[in-house]
């Protein structure tokens, strides 16, 4: 399984990140109404931003595959639909872990949280699709990843209207406008989670691009075996 | 566009002839509306948002159901291979499926919209025009996001199970401007607001038609 | 491949924790004298620390990334298998 040259650099801002993230996260000044529990939100939102970077990345290469017939872009659409699961999951844990602080609910019907579980379930769908969708899944799986990107937005804004009659949630804008000191951190763990995301995205690809060869090889195989 | 009108032409006599998909899919919106009245009623009456989301969930769940059963009629008989092969524009089957399944829906709707008003005891008059129309362009939009996916799935080994799966996450802005909207109007709220919910819609009906006409002839593409 | 996986994992590992026990340090004195306060929210009525919540997100983000990459490397062996099985078979008809 071969991997490509930039795989190590992102391999390597991410251990730098790992290193040094934990540290200026810890020595970020305090917010003034959360106190510690709001250094979650320094690995909650880059992995948010994250999970919303695989799904477009994910309906890129699904665009690529269905109109351009690019295997390329069915390798990069099925590798990032993995990753917006994962990188989902880690925001929708650690969402409610802060929430439970913030909010004193473990969930709640936030816009952006609603808007991530429901991406989530569409990528869950996607990779269900994948594997038992049968001959033609490819397919299926990149027209699913393009209406799920489109209806992001629309998403979005339903619900925040949908929510408008209820309290809203103003924590994350609270700590959005107050900057004092907490952009770097921010912004290192951002740099760290896109480069592990890009890391795990060529290691994920690279699986795929073996499995190509592999079915190549077999029906080499066969040819062979059959004369 | 000749050729969309044939084709659902044809979907309705085959209908017409069976009758089966049509009583089916009302029969099962019919129950589920049923045991949605065996959850909700005999405590305190219950409130206007749980007699709209039963109407939008029956409505959904009946519309599911005929969808798969739509499709599964055409894999029995091959139709889609055969309509792929026909010298028809990929577009107008796709336009041609969202039609035909807006219309079943339309007929589901309309008992489902008399079962609920009734077994909730809300009185529609009024606002019957409004509500017909947040109606129509929710089941359009439920039906353009299901006409791809139910022609998609194919020779699928789920695809009863994957049909609502790939379905429902992306039609939830229907649901939530649906049921918004049908609350709106059944409370007598500004009619700024349902208009709203209408306009959403009519955005969501925009983009997905737009974009099942896009994508419909290379996910098909390879199915002749 | 195997092995760079294991060196992919086994450096995350090892930088996470490094990370994670040097951000633990003295809390710093700032110049009244004071040291911060643990700050770990504990109102009337709670009974969860803040700082076992920051520690759980923290630790599942590392243990989901590494479930992560322990299926793509067993994915992976299990492709390293099905080639060395064609191989096999290619030498055996030859």
């Amino acid at each position: 399984m071969k991997l490509r040259p930039y795989f190590l650099v992102c391999v390597a801002l991410a251990a730098v990140g790992l290193l040094v993230a934990p540290q200026l996260i810890l020595n970020a000044p305090r917010e003034a109404t959360m106190g510690f529990v709001y250094k979650i939100f320094f690995y909650h939102v880059p992995s948010a931003m994250t999970t919303f970077l695989a799904a477009f990345v994910c309906a890129g290469g699904s665009a690529a595959f269905l109109f351009g017939k690019s295997e390329a872009g069915d390798r990069v659409a099925v590798s990032a639909a993995e990753l917006t699961v994962l990188f989902g999951l880690l925001t929708l844990v650690t969402g409610p872990l802060w929430a439970r602080k913030a909010w004193g609910v473990w969930w709640q019907w936030d816009v952006r949280l609603t808007t991530t579980v429901l991406l989530w379930f569409i990528f869950i769908a996607y990779l269900f699709a994948r594997k038992y969708g049968g001959p033609g899944a490819r397919r299926l799986c990149a027209g699913l990843a393009l209406f799920g990107a489109a209806d992001v937005p629309l998403i979005y804004f339903s619900v925040s209207i949908w929510r408008t009659i209820h309290p809203k949630a103003t924590v994350i804008s609270n700590i959005a406008k107050s900057r004092n000191g907490m952009g770097i951190p921010l912004l290192i763990s951002w740099i760290t989670f896109t480069a592990l995301f890009l890391a795990l995205l060529e290691m994920r690809m690279a699986l795929e691009r073996a499995r190509a060869r592999v079915d190549e090889l077999h029906l080499e195989a066969e040819d062979a075996l059959d004369q | 566009m000749r050729a969309i009108g044939l084709l659902l032409w044809k979907d309705v006599v085959v209908e017409l002839r069976a009758k089966e998909l049509v009583y089916a899919t009302i029969f099962f919106g019919a129950v589920v509306i049923l045991v949605f009245c065996f959850a909700f009623l005999g405590g305190p009456k219950p409130t206007v948002d749980v007699a709209a989301g039963v109407l939008w969930v029956a409505i959904t769940l009946a519309g599911t159901v005929g969808i798969s059963r739509a499709f599964e009629r055409e894999r029995e008989g091959d139709t889609m291979r055969a309509l792929l092969l026909a010298p028809v524009p990929r577009s107008a089957l796709y336009l041609s499926k969202l039609s035909a399944i807006s219309l079943l829906m339309v007929i589901v709707e309309t008992v489902a919209l008399l079962l609920v008003s009734l077994l909730f005891g809300i009185p529609i008059g009024g606002i019957l025009p409004s509500l017909v129309a947040l109606l129509f362009l929710g089941t359009i939009g439920f039906a353009a996001v299901a006409a791809l996916f139910g022609a998609s799935l194919g020779r699928a080994r789920s695809r009863d199970v994957l049909l609502p799966l790939l379905v429902y996450p992306i039609v939830v802005p229907v649901l939530i401007a649906g049921t918004r909207g049908t609350v709106a109007l059944l409370v007598g709220a500004e009619p700024a607001v349902a208009s709203f919910w209408l306009k959403f819609l009519l955005v969501f009906d925009a983009v997905f038609v737009s974009l099942g006409v896009w994508v419909f002839e290379p996910l098909v593409a390879g199915d002749a | 491949m195997k092995r760079i996986i294991r060196i992919v994992l086994f450096g995350l590992f090892l930088f996470g924790l490094a990370g994670a026990a040097l951000a633990q340090g003295a809390p710093k004195k700032d110049n009244e004298g004071f040291e911060p306060v643990n700050g770990d929210m504990m109102q009337q009525g709670e009974t969860i620390p803040a700082s076992r919540l920051v520690g759980a997100a923290y630790g599942f983000i590392f243990a989901a990334v590494v479930v992560w990459v322990a299926s793509v490397a067993r994915r992976a062996r299990r492709l390293e298998d099905e080639v060395d099985e064609l191989k096999k078979k290619l030498a055996a008809r030859s």
